[in-house]
């Protein structure tokens, strides 16, 4: 688990995004490949266009989707894990 | 040169056409896929136009073309690309070159027929370039009517010439066969340039369909495709209302027509370019992709899966076209 409350994520800068709707493709300047995002998962890659820390992803998920606070984190932080094991999404720790 | 020798088409000449000055006496001009192209001879089955004024022409040349680029980002058996150059080879038949002034040098390897040469080279050669001028080169056929296109796109073998040939024989206008660039407007439409007047169909179909063997204009041995020219094709570009992936399966669930939206249409389209994968080099990917997300966006995609089962081609090309829903063009 790299998810916690010390960290802010951003996307990497050799991706660039495509809206479909509410579902959006990215792509991997480097390799060429192409990745998809569901509706939920591509608002998170939205939000992750600024610096954004786990807690401040919870806040704007639960405010837009019918989900609980828990389930809501416990599902960024695993998409958080994927997306940065992937190097889709860089963490930094912060120093506050 | 031999591939000229025998064609017997009745291409108009430069004196039935006036040519502004710059081009060098000899060049043929015609527009196929959209684009406009020079050639210093005629091309069977097309006829000369004026090159538009807005917009440049590909300048094909007959030459020795030379081994190799200079710095390949992809190679493989038959093909060496960078952003800017491309060589590519098909063996025992030609070689052809590709600058990035989108010249094209043409080298003839071996002895084949006009219909078959011209085929090859423009299909490859224009969907190289068309990639490069931000158009997406899907491998699909088309037919037309009401004047909206309907392209069927799908992998080699997946049906896309027979079945546009059966809705030709329905009513349809031919629009473009193995090819369509579609080239996205300003306003949002998506376009596709009629491509050569010829269907080229697997000895199989053409013998479920009924046409003449005798009635060919040109033999693809290697992939045993027979090459029909057509009276009744479309000559300009018109918007692109559907895009169907035809797919076989042995799997009835799976059988049927399918909406394709979001990234399961873009995912699609993707498998269904005219160019292998190692020709979208670095410098043209963004330029691709967003021109697939762009007709992702702008044009409804179908799955169009059924069975392999050439006795029932009839009642699921009836099925589509039920589907597809525009009218076949008035006879004339």
């Amino acid at each position: 688990m790299i998810s916690d409350q010390g960290r802010r994520y951003v996307r990497d800068a050799g991706y660039v995004t495509a809206n479909l709707g509410e579902e959006l493709a990215v792509l991997d300047m480097a390799s060429g490949s192409y990745l998809g995002f569901n509706s939920t998962a591509a608002e998170v890659w939205r939000l992750l266009e600024t610096p954004q820390t786990l807690d401040a992803l919870c806040v704007a998920m639960v405010s837009q989707f019918e989900v609980q606070q828990d389930r809501c984190r416990a599902e960024i932080s695993t998409l958080l894990d994927r997306l940065c094991a992937a190097g889709l999404v860089l963490g930094m720790e912060c120093g506050n | 040169m031999e591939i000229l020798s025998g064609s017997t088409d009745d291409t108009p000449t430069l004196a039935h056409m006036a040519l502004p000055s710059g081009l060098h006496a000899g060049s043929h001009t015609y527009r196929a896929f959209g684009m406009y192209f020079t050639s210093p001879v005629p091309v069977p089955g097309l006829s000369s136009v004026v090159p538009g004024t807005t917009e440049s022409s590909i300048m094909i040349q007959f030459g020795n073309v030379p081994d190799a680029i200079a710095t390949p980002e992809y190679c493989d058996a038959t093909v060496q690309a960078s952003s800017s150059e491309c060589l590519f080879e098909i063996p025992g038949r030609l070689r052809f070159y590709v600058d990035e002034k989108e010249g094209v040098l043409v080298e003839s390897i071996g002895s084949v027929e006009p219909s078959v040469f011209w085929g090859m080279l423009l299909s490859l050669a224009m969907s190289i370039i068309g990639l490069r001028r931000g158009y997406v080169p899907l491998h699909a056929s088309a037919v037309s009517g009401s004047g909206v296109s309907v392209a069927f796109a799908g992998q080699s073998g997946s049906g896309k010439s027979t079945t546009a040939a059966t809705l030709i024989h329905m009513g349809h206008q031919a629009h473009s066969d193995d090819l369509c660039l579609v080239q996205m407007g300003s306003g949002g439409a998506a376009m596709i340039g009629a491509g050569l007047p010829e269907l080229r169909l697997w000895d199989e179909a053409v013998e479920v369909l009924g046409w003449s063997a005798g009635s060919r204009i040109g033999y693809v041995e290697n992939i045993s495709k027979a090459v029909y020219r057509l009276k009744n094709s479309s000559v300009s570009s018109l918007p692109l209302g559907r895009v169907y992936a035809l797919e076989f399966s042995d799997d009835a669930s799976r059988h049927g027509i399918h909406r394709l939206q979001g990234f399961d249409a873009m995912a699609m389209l993707m498998d269904c370019l005219r160019v292998r994968p190692g020709l979208i080099t670095r410098g043209l990917r963004l330029l691709l992709f967003e021109g697939l997300a762009q007709i992702s966006r702008e044009v409804e995609v179908f799955r169009f899966c059924r069975p392999w089962d050439s006795q029932r081609l009839q009642y699921w090309t009836e099925r589509l076209a039920e589907h597809i829903g525009i009218s076949p063009e008035p006879a004339q």
